[in-house]
């Protein structure tokens, strides 16, 4: 009542309450506040997030898009179609061996390799030794040589070259014969095959203009001046250059240089071994008495100036020339009259200013060294230009027969043959074509690529390999891979998986290309089937997936990725958000899984770690 | 008018109940103002303090340093300024006291030699004094 009389009571009771309303509110705002934190405690502990799975991003499976090239051995049914999935449906091949003709019973396959550091032209002659004697006296090669065949394996198809062989039936008989396709730096080629065992084989290719660069036995008809030959038709000096009794005859004149160009090879523009036989019947002696084999001949300062390799002056000498510019180192080699001689005359790079020639009679095993190796002297150096042959200044009469010119490469390529084959002896060779789509997986992100096969073999006892073609070396190689003892059959179905490594990119082409093989273990007398049910490949990125399973009823706000090793830890930024009992494939190509061991963590924005441990083993 | 004024300038009654108003409502305001800003402090201090939350993302025992380097975030709902780490209950030497806002996450340096397989119980402070930490082996 006093109260309400009071009218100045009324304004503290204001002050107060209005106080203890800001007081409640901020005490409020506390008791919120903690609320608040409460819940977020009560949430951190309700999560419940687990790293499943951490491995590097595999892509999905790359299928063979046409039929596979069987090239031992035959399909049997089926098609590449029924090698794109795992299913009831496979493709068969039979083993045996893709023989040229099964009127030869055996075969060696030829590897030729390229030791030098640049690209083996094709039509390179080559030669490959081998021990005939024994062959003969075992009956499985004539004496005479003639079911010695060389087959090259071209792109499906057998083509049979001509060849020369030499010194048939000795335990180091030469088959010479051209290669057929270029051949990488430091890669090989194995596509060649000496066939033989054939008692009816007839006369064998055997045209030595298809063997070597050029050769000419000269045997045809007399001719007074080989000059009038298109191949031939190029002298300079003045002697006079004919064909007599299936020889070239030089008599020599007045005349510098004096020499008889093969123009039919124009300007050999590379290397090349000339090999000739010359026979002199006179010669008076003297600085103009000078006859051999030339090239790189221009007409720089006269027609027909090259670098020579000649018998010069008397008949102790061999010496190399310069024309009209210098001579160059002078042997020493006693020659006679009336003696057929082999000359060797070779030029590796004209600008060098080197020669090299040796000689040694007719029926005597050529020397190791070269009996000249030196250089044309101080004058100034050739360019490529025409081969041919030089003849004496005077009146001097030279034979010369049987010219062969090829190209040589430094060092020359080495070709050996594989152990015998038999017609009977059964194999499996079968190649595919998988690309691999880089628009998606880009050559930069592949860490490296696998390859996985599901089969099952009618021969558990041989093994199964799988093989990728080495663009660098230019052969099919698993020597890279992470297995190389290839896979053993059981009685069922098979998987069986290899991995490029990071050797992967001499095995991937610039557009993607792999080029896979399956091959069996080696010839032997069963002749097994293989079903085919999945042949694939798939690229490994150098990035990183990881699953995640959240199993709480809360949303996940994934903030932090740890990626730690032994010897580093790694913090990566992430915002990820998981919902409820989602599982979700994180993918993170800037991410590089190091090598096991390792721990993988993911941290909440809430707080909570899920850890991942990838073990060793 | 003037007339009113006069009476109230010679009445004597008036000005006790005027001043005892007046200053009872000045210590009605001054006390409560007291009150509410003391309310204010404290209840800002509890909610900061209870708004802190850190974690420990990850414990390197760095070979290549010989330093425990430890990932700290701020994962609470306040600015924390970490003052102190104590290495087997005894304060190591670190990088600095530092602040983490809201979200917030870095390395912190503890200078400590450590060998293979030694156990050591780390613990981070805040200036509020909230405390991280747990028993870590070196590998």
């Amino acid at each position: 009542m006093r109260l309400k009389h009071d009218k100045h009571a009324v304004s503290n009771v204001i002050v107060v309450m209005l106080s203890l309303i800001l007081i409640v509110i901020i005490v409020t705002n506390v008791v919120l506040w903690s609320y608040q934190m409460n819940q977020s405690d009560w949430e951190r502990i309700r999560e419940d997030l687990k790293i499943t799975e951490v491995s590097r991003i595999t892509s999905s499976w790359f299928l063979a898009q046409g039929e596979y090239m069987t090239n031992i051995g035959s399909k049997m049914s089926g098609t590449y179609r029924d090698t794109q999935a795992v299913d009831d449906h496979f493709e068969s091949f039979i083993e045996g061996l893709n023989w040229w003709n099964s009127n030869y019973s055996y075969r060696r396959q030829a590897t030729i390799v390229n030791n030098a550091q640049s690209l083996l032209r094709s039509n390179y002659s080559v030669s490959i030794t081998m021990d005939t004697a024994s062959l003969v006296s075992s009956g499985k090669v004539l004496s005479n040589g003639n079911d010695l065949r060389v087959l090259y394996w071209s792109i499906g198809n057998w083509v049979e070259l001509d060849r020369e062989v030499k010194d048939v039936n000795s335990t180091s008989t030469q088959i010479w014969f051209e290669t057929q396709s270029a051949i990488a730096a430091s890669g090989s080629d194995n596509n060649c095959f000496i066939y033989y065992g054939s008692p009816t084989a007839g006369s064998p290719p055997a045209n030595q203009s298809n063997v070597y660069l050029w050769f000419d036995d000269f045997n045809r008809v007399d001719n007074a001046d080989i000059t009038t030959e298109p191949s031939y038709n190029v002298k300079t000096g003045g002697g006079t250059w004919s064909i007599q009794t299936g020889m070239l005859k030089d008599v020599g004149a007045a005349g510098d240089p004096n020499k008889l160009m093969i123009t039919a090879l124009g300007n050999v523009s590379s290397s090349i071994d000339m090999l000739v036989k010359i026979n002199v019947t006179s010669f008076a002696g003297g600085d103009y008495r000078r006859m051999g084999l030339s090239c790189c001949m221009d007409t720089n300062p006269s027609s027909g100036s090259g670098y020579c390799g000649l018998f010069h002056d008397d008949r102790n000498s061999l010496d190399l020339l310069n024309d009209l510019r210098s001579w160059g180192t002078q042997g020493t080699y006693g020659w006679s009259l009336d003696t057929w001689y082999y000359m060797r005359f070779r030029v590796i790079d004209p600008s060098s200013r080197l020669g090299k020639i040796k000689v040694w009679q007719v029926g005597a095993t050529e020397p190791t060294a070269w009996t000249v190796n030196g250089n044309f002297g101080s004058g100034t150096a050739r360019n490529w230009g025409s081969v041919g042959f030089a003849g004496s200044r005077t009146t001097d009469t030279t034979y010369f027969d049987g010219i062969v010119i090829r190209y040589i490469a430094d060092p020359e390529p080495t070709a050996t043959v594989s152990a015998e084959e038999s017609q009977i002896d059964n194999m499996l060779d079968v190649d595919g074509t998988f690309i691999i789509n880089l628009a998606t997986y880009p050559l930069t992100q592949i860490q490296t690529v696998e390859m996985q096969m599901r089969y099952r073999s009618s021969d558990i006892g041989e093994k199964w390999y799988l093989k990728a073609y080495n663009w660098a070396s230019s052969m099919y190689s698993d020597s890279d891979f992470n297995f190389t003892a290839g896979h053993k059959p059981t009685t069922g179905w098979d998987y069986y998986t290899v991995n490029l490594t990071d050797q992967w990119k001499s095995y991937v082409y610039s557009n993607g290309t792999l080029c896979v093989k399956l091959v069996d273990e080696g010839a032997d007398a069963n002749q097994t089937t293989i079903d085919i049910d999945f042949l694939g490949i798939r690229v490994v990125t150098n990035g990183t997936e990881f699953t995640f399973d959240n199993k709480a009823a809360l949303t996940c706000h994934l903030v932090s990725l740890w990626v730690n090793n032994s010897t580093h830890h790694q913090r990566y930024d992430m915002n990820l958000f998981i919902d409820l009992g989602q599982t979700l494939t994180y993918r993170r190509f800037d991410i590089c899984l190091p090598n096991k061991p390792y721990v993988v963590k993911v941290v909440t924005e809430r707080g909570n770690i899920a850890t991942y441990r990838g073990d060793a083993t | 008018m003037d007339r009113k004024l006069g009476k109230f300038l010679r009445s004597k009654r008036a000005i006790t109940p005027v001043l005892s108003n007046l200053l009872l409502t000045v210590v009605a305001v001054a006390a409560m103002a007291l009150a509410t800003t003391a309310t204010y402090v404290i209840t800002s201090n509890l909610r900061d303090t209870m708004g802190e939350r850190v974690i420990i993302e990850d414990v390197w025992f760095n070979n290549l340093t010989g330093s425990i380097d430890v990932y700290v975030r701020n994962v609470g709902k306040v600015l924390v300024r970490v003052s102190g780490v104590y290495v087997n209950h005894t304060k190591g030497s670190f990088t600095g006291a530092f602040s983490l806002e809201i979200g917030e996450h870095r390395w912190l340096n503890i200078s400590k030699s450590w060998s293979p397989s030694d156990l050591f119980y780390i613990d981070i402070v805040t200036t509020r004094g909230t405390h991280v930490g747990g028993y870590y082996n070196a590998p």
